[in-house]
């Protein structure tokens, strides 16, 4: 899994690539933290995500969380209908701030 | 159990008929019955009504801790058939969980001993296999698994059966020890069985951590691995204790909804 952070004025957009699973979980989780350390404005794109699973899945669901902790406006774009469905089956897919 | 009707509630959300599981068993001492306590009732009802749909054979299983027992009665206004019967331990407490979990989810799920469990497929059958001791390893496999399914089934079921496949996989990495999974084709469709020979999941908590979201013993975890793959599988066979964890997934054959 790769993330890409880029900035657009005080929006801070990161775009995820490949498989957000068991085993790219805590990378993910430990980078985002870093990048929520000096965030007002937070947009996670899933675009080039190929896959998620359950735990892929808690990370996001985690990372929102932290972020409304911490006063940090979060969206999720871009998803596409077949991983928006994993959200759907695992039961989150009404509580995350999907565009 | 003849006060659980008073305890199920006014909660009209749930018409119907349905089966749900229970946990906290209160006996209230000096009654000389056992009466429920209803702890996440509504939680309960509205993860089984989504597995399950609205079809399904009414009845309620109760597992309590220290002394198991299944009841059946009839609990009028609301619907809702309480199913089960005296255990003694051993052999009839396996049986009864077995029956409850069958019943319970139409089938679909089979807890067996690991003496019952099915054979390893011929070698001709196996798609690939491999051990899953490493996350390393685990992520190899998740790839050949994608790679192996391109291009044979629809590419949304494939999409569904590399959840499972990863849920699988990672339950395995997470909990079990020295694990290993085989993909292989049968009658043209495809299983996963994943062996492993850790700990094993007690008996009285299988109901609750195979059909239940959020029931984890991991912190960080939804909970919901066990849940998903029974939901998106045809039939899933169990075995579990002593030995390890032994799990037996046939995917759906063709596109299906998911049940």
């Amino acid at each position: 899994m790769r993330m890409e952070m880029t900035q657009d004025g005080s929006r801070i957009v990161i775009a995820l690539q490949g498989d957000v699973v068991f085993t790219t979980r805590d990378e993910f989780e430990s980078e985002l933290r870093r990048i929520m350390e000096k965030a007002v404005d937070m947009v996670l794109d899933l675009e080039r995500v190929d896959f998620i699973d359950s735990s892929g899945v808690a990370a996001i669901l985690a990372a929102c969380e932290d972020a409304r902790l911490a006063g940090i406006t979060f969206r999720i774009k871009n998803v596409a209908p077949d991983l928006l469905e994993i959200f759907e089956l695992i039961g989150v897919k009404d509580v995350l701030p999907f565009d | 159990m003849t006060r659980a009707g008073a305890t199920v509630g006014t909660d009209a959300s749930f018409p119907g008929r349905y089966w749900f599981i229970l946990e906290d068993i209160v006996t209230q001492p000096g009654v000389g019955d056992e009466t429920c306590g209803f702890s996440g009732l509504r939680e309960v009802l509205s993860a089984v009504v989504n597995l399950m749909g609205s079809d399904s054979p009414n009845g309620l299983i109760m597992v309590q801790e220290g002394r198991y027992s299944l009841h059946r009665h009839w609990l009028g206004a609301y619907g809702c058939m309480v199913c089960g019967f005296p255990l003694s331990e051993g052999g009839a407490m396996f049986r009864s969980y077995a029956r409850g979990l069958g019943l319970l989810t139409n089938g679909r799920v089979r807890l067996v001993t690991h003496g019952g469990f099915p054979p390893d497929p011929e070698p001709d059958q196996i798609l690939f296999e491999g051990s899953v001791e490493t996350p390393q390893q685990a992520g190899a496999l998740l790839a050949r698994f994608r790679k192996v399914l391109t291009g044979q089934v629809p590419p949304r079921q494939a999409l569904l059966h590399q959840l499972v496949f990863a849920e699988l996989t990672a339950n395995t990495l997470r909990y079990g020890r020295h694990g290993r999974m085989v993909l292989y084709e049968e009658a043209e469709s495809f299983s996963i069985m994943a062996k492993d020979q850790g700990p094993g999941i007690p008996l009285e908590r299988l109901p609750s951590s195979l059909l239940l979201t959020g029931h984890t013993t991991t912190p960080r975890s939804l909970g919901a691995g066990l849940p998903l793959i029974i939901r998106l599988a045809e039939t899933v066979t169990v075995a579990s204790g002593d030995q390890g964890t032994w799990i037996l997934v046939r995917l759906p054959p063709t596109q299906t909804e998911v049940k």
